[in-house]
């Protein structure tokens, strides 16, 4: 969750892409953003949706908190590059598992998942709306 | 020549009505232990599993076998083996138990382009076109022959974190356990959450699976012949998931009416 913020706050541009089809390959363990050499094309984020997304993605409330993970693999169909403080990370986006997941160069930096189903529908539309 | 034929015959009345002991409790836990986000959920499930077991084993005097795959051996094809494998006696009891992660796929991996039948749900393991169902895990297990098989799968299609309920030393409970794994026969399935639905893990243990072993380690007070179906009941309530701070989810568990006959 603060790796989460950090690399949200840290973050100088932010972009957004949408994978082709969904990355299974996103529910690995230990990835880094070297696991990522191809990524798809990347739109950068207007100012109010780079804002919507470090709003909410940076609320504890955000999140279900307290120890709960899903049985439910982390198969990603969205995410966000950011970039700044000369690292790059990726915060993958699952609307299957509703859950996010951190990609750092470090394999040890990234959080394991984050599942954001008290604004899932909220993230849903937005993502809805950039793809529109 | 009559003593030879009367000491086989002899034997072979002493294995047809044989006690409790010489039948078995098969037992195939299904633990993905490795993975990060709820691998010591799962190993917690296989290890409350295993003590369920052991505590039933002794109560009934069944042969305990119990086969785990977990860890480094957690595959569709071991799951696959685990279950091809099993050979099972006509008054054995089969349970077969799954904690990992789930999906519920709009088409048939085994047949593309067609809509998935079954409610229940698709394990995620490797190789992708091995992933088994657990309604078709179910059906193998039944043509296998045993007197009772229980297929339960706690996987995503929510884990009340409360300690596992000790055994009371009351006879009259130890009683009621022995009644549901030797005076059964017939097959239940159940998995932890309707299609479309999330199953939750604390690290601790899947949700529905502490409660599910609560259930079954203090049957009700109920007629004997009761006892799954006041059990599978009770199983069968909304889930509700707590997240500090935020509105319960809810989990609700798919457990069909199981096809079971009771004999005292």
């Amino acid at each position: 969750m603060q790796s989460v913020q950090t690399a949200l706050r840290d973050a100088k541009t932010f972009g957004i892409f949408k994978f082709p089809k969904p990355c299974e390959k996103c529910n690995g363990a230990n990835l880094t953003v070297q696991d990522f050499p191809d990524l798809p094309p990347v739109t950068p984020l207007s100012a109010a949706d780079a804002s919507f997304f470090v709003t909410t993605l940076s609320d504890p409330a955000s999140y279900v908190l307290g120890g709960l993970q899903k049985a439910m693999p982390f198969i990603a169909d969205y995410g966000l590059l950011l970039e700044g403080a000369g690292e790059r990370r990726l915060l993958l986006i699952s609307t299957y598992a509703q859950s996010v997941k951190l990609i750092t160069s470090d394999k040890d930096g990234g959080v394991l998942i984050g599942n954001i189903d008290p604004i899932f529908p909220k993230v849903k539309e937005r993502l809805g709306n950039i793809f529109r | 020549m009559f003593g030879k034929l009367a000491a086989v015959l002899l034997v072979c009345v002493l294995c047809g009505s044989g006690p409790a002991y010489s039948q078995t409790l098969h037992v195939i836990s299904v633990a993905d232990s490795n993975d990060g986000p709820i691998g010591a959920g799962t190993a917690a499930n296989s290890k409350a599993l295993q003590n369920y077991a052991t505590l039933v084993a002794t109560l009934t005097k069944l042969s305990l076998s119990f086969t785990s795959v977990s860890g480094d051996k957690f595959n569709c094809t071991e799951i696959l083996k685990s279950v091809a494998d099993l050979q099972a006696k006509p008054n054995d009891v089969i349970i077969f138990y799954y904690s990992g992660h789930g999906f519920a796929p709009e088409s048939d991996p085994s047949r593309p382009g067609m809509a998935a039948t079954s409610q229940f749900p698709w394990f995620y393991c490797n190789p992708p076109d091995s992933r088994p169902n657990l309604e078709a895990i179910s059906r193998e297990l039944k043509a296998k022959g045993a007197r009772l098989v229980i297929t339960v799968a706690d996987t995503c299609n929510v884990i009340l974190p409360v300690a596992e309920t000790p055994l009371a030393a009351k006879g009259v409970i130890e009683e009621r356990i022995r009644a549901m794994f030797l005076n059964y026969k017939g097959s239940i399935l159940i998995t932890s959450s309707k299609r479309g639905q999330y199953s939750w893990y604390y690290p601790s243990g899947g949700i529905f699976t502490a409660k599910f072993f609560q259930l079954l380690r203090d049957p009700p007070d109920i007629d004997h012949s009761k006892l799954w179906d006041a059990i599978l009941e009770n199983a069968r309530e909304k889930i509700m998931v707590s997240s500090p701070g935020q509105q319960p989810i809810i989990q609700q568990p798919e457990i069909p009416i199981p096809e079971l006959v009771f004999s005292r």
